[in-house]
């Protein structure tokens, strides 16, 4: 398990218990990323988006005790998202779109302490990380951030694993050399 | 190995997602050459350089997702188990309110001459916390005044507020709490808030951080503010607008915060009037209307007025609780 994936786990249980404090955090983390993901999957211009991450969360807090997560929670939003998204599609009326849960995602031991004070370079990241195209930017934060495995996002965005680890490559290729290219300068 | 391939081992191996044989062929490449410490140095960096930042748009998000699923669970849950509803407030922990609203407007509410009402006074400057009978707790602002009853009405939990006051309400069913203004009440639904009335403000205003309050205007107009929501009622034209608030400059006072973002001198001035208990005074029309964007946070009064007047066009001198703005006349 990563930090993250540990981090999820506890915020689960505590929404499970129904503190709320702990779903705020939850939508804090998860909200801009899920918003990004579901505009990427309805025609342009689109305010449904937006409700329908919104009833993702607010159907997750509704299941919140008997919602029973095998995947990662992460994994299990983006898929709510999918489903949701796919409802509005069809026209039909939502119903059922936390049923469906994806597998396991890779697992592995509890990783390093990253406990470095980056906020520089995370603001700075942050920034070029927004002048990605924004597909680009979107399979990035979904497996930078979100934690997606390559397939997760390749089923997701109904893609090809190679695209999904083009883009990751391309992407990782400009915030590095940017990165140098701005630090060499100031 | 491909370029794309190392670098995208390179970020799953920072994620511990590489199996045994990969850190071992990451290992020798790593030792093989000194350029590629670098490069697995850059990667790392970018990769866990990078951090989530959060935004206003998901903090206004949250508040209307908490709006929906409290009016989800009003509707499914029946008026018996009404105190069901507020188990997401009481767990969110804090309602928040700002109220302003104008003194001169504002008669003294003694329409129930049975209750003998107390009256506390803080001077500019000046902050004094209150605990009423049902354990409500209250922090009075500078230059305030608030009035409320030795002992509360048996329906009802009535106070009346000039000037700024934080409000942490305690929980009493069946015995709503009620701030009076002449152009509005709000009736509480939860448990803290906040709430600014000001002689010198043109408007009175309900700023609702989080949990329910229910505003109601003259002419049997009323609002059930949404958390994140602000609204504001023109003294003059007694007209209604809803806004998004700004917890900084709503809730800024209770810490010393001053916030100016784009306003005119002349109109921020009250507030710095307030907190620290002078009076400014402009020398010239161009002074007040210099338009300001600062924020200061619990600083001393000159700290305040020399950030202010160090963009260069401004001048000030304090003769005791006096302060003189002058705008420099280019020569």
């Amino acid at each position: 398990m990563t930090a993250n994936h540990t981090d999820d786990l506890q915020l689960l249980a505590r929404i499970k218990v129904g503190e709320s404090r702990a779903f705020d955090l939850l939508f804090m983390k998860y909200y801009p990323n899920l918003l990004h993901f579901s505009r990427s999957l309805l025609p342009y211009p689109s305010d449904e988006a937006e409700d329908v991450v919104l009833e993702v969360f607010q159907q997750f807090w509704r299941n919140r005790e008997t919602i029973n997560i095998h995947s990662s929670l992460s994994s299990f939003l983006y898929t709510a998202a999918k489903n949701r998204v796919n409802d509005y599609r069809r026209k039909l009326k939502p119903n059922t779109s936390l049923e469906n849960i994806p597998g396991d995602i890779m697992a592995s031991e509890e990783g390093p302490d990253h406990t470095l004070n980056y906020k520089e370079i995370a603001e700075n990241l942050e920034r070029l990380i927004k002048l990605l195209p924004e597909r680009m930017q979107l399979i990035f934060r979904m497996n930078r951030e979100d934690e997606l495995s390559y397939q997760e996002i390749a089923d997701l965005l109904d893609i090809s694993i190679n695209s999904v680890k083009t883009q990751m490559y391309r992407a990782i290729k400009f915030l590095k050399e940017t990165y140098r290219f701005d630090n060499s300068i100031a | 190995m491909k370029e794309q391939e190392l670098y995208l081992l390179i970020t799953r191996y920072l994620s511990d997602q590489t199996s045994e044989a990969e850190n071992a062929w990451l290992a020798d490449w790593l030792a093989a050459d000194k350029s590629n410490q670098q490069t697995f140095e850059e990667v790392k960096r970018v990769w866990q350089g990078h951090q989530r930042i959060s935004d206003e748009e998901s903090i206004q998000a949250l508040s209307v997702l908490r709006a929906r699923i409290a009016a989800g669970e009003q509707r499914v849950v029946p008026a018996k188990s009404r105190r069901l509803q507020f188990y997401w407030f009481a767990a969110a922990a804090s309602l928040l309110v700002a109220l302003l609203a104008a003194w001169y407007l504002f008669p003294t509410k003694s329409n129930n001459s049975r209750l003998s009402y107390l009256t506390i006074v803080t001077k500019p400057g000046e902050k004094k916390i209150i605990r009423l009978e049902d354990s409500t707790r209250i922090v009075l602002g500078p230059g305030s005044q608030l009035s409320y009853p030795k002992v509360f009405d048996k329906d009802n939990r009535t106070v009346s507020v000039k000037g700024q006051a934080y409000f942490e309400v305690s929980q009493a069913p069946g015995k709503p709490f009620i701030v009076q203004t002449s152009v509005l009440s709000v009736q509480v639904l939860g448990t803290h808030f906040n709430v600014h009335a000001d002689p010198d403000q043109p408007a009175s205003t309900v700023a609702l951080l989080e949990g329910s309050v229910k505003i109601r205007l003259e002419g049997d107009r009323s609002w059930l503010l949404k958390p994140g929501q602000e609204i504001s009622v023109d003294h003059r034209t007694r007209q209604a607008a809803l806004n998004p608030l700004d917890s900084a400059t709503v809730l800024g006072w209770q810490q010393n915060v001053l916030v100016f973002k784009n306003e005119q001198f002349g109109s921020v001035a009250p507030r710095i009037e307030k907190m620290y208990g002078v009076k400014i005074i402009f020398n010239n029309e161009e002074a007040a209307e210099t338009r300001l964007y600062a924020q200061f946070k619990d600083e001393p009064l000159e700290n305040v007025l020399s950030a202010i007047c160090i963009s260069g066009v401004l001048t000030y001198r304090q003769q005791g609780d006096t302060i003189y703005v002058t705008m420099k006349k280019s020569s």
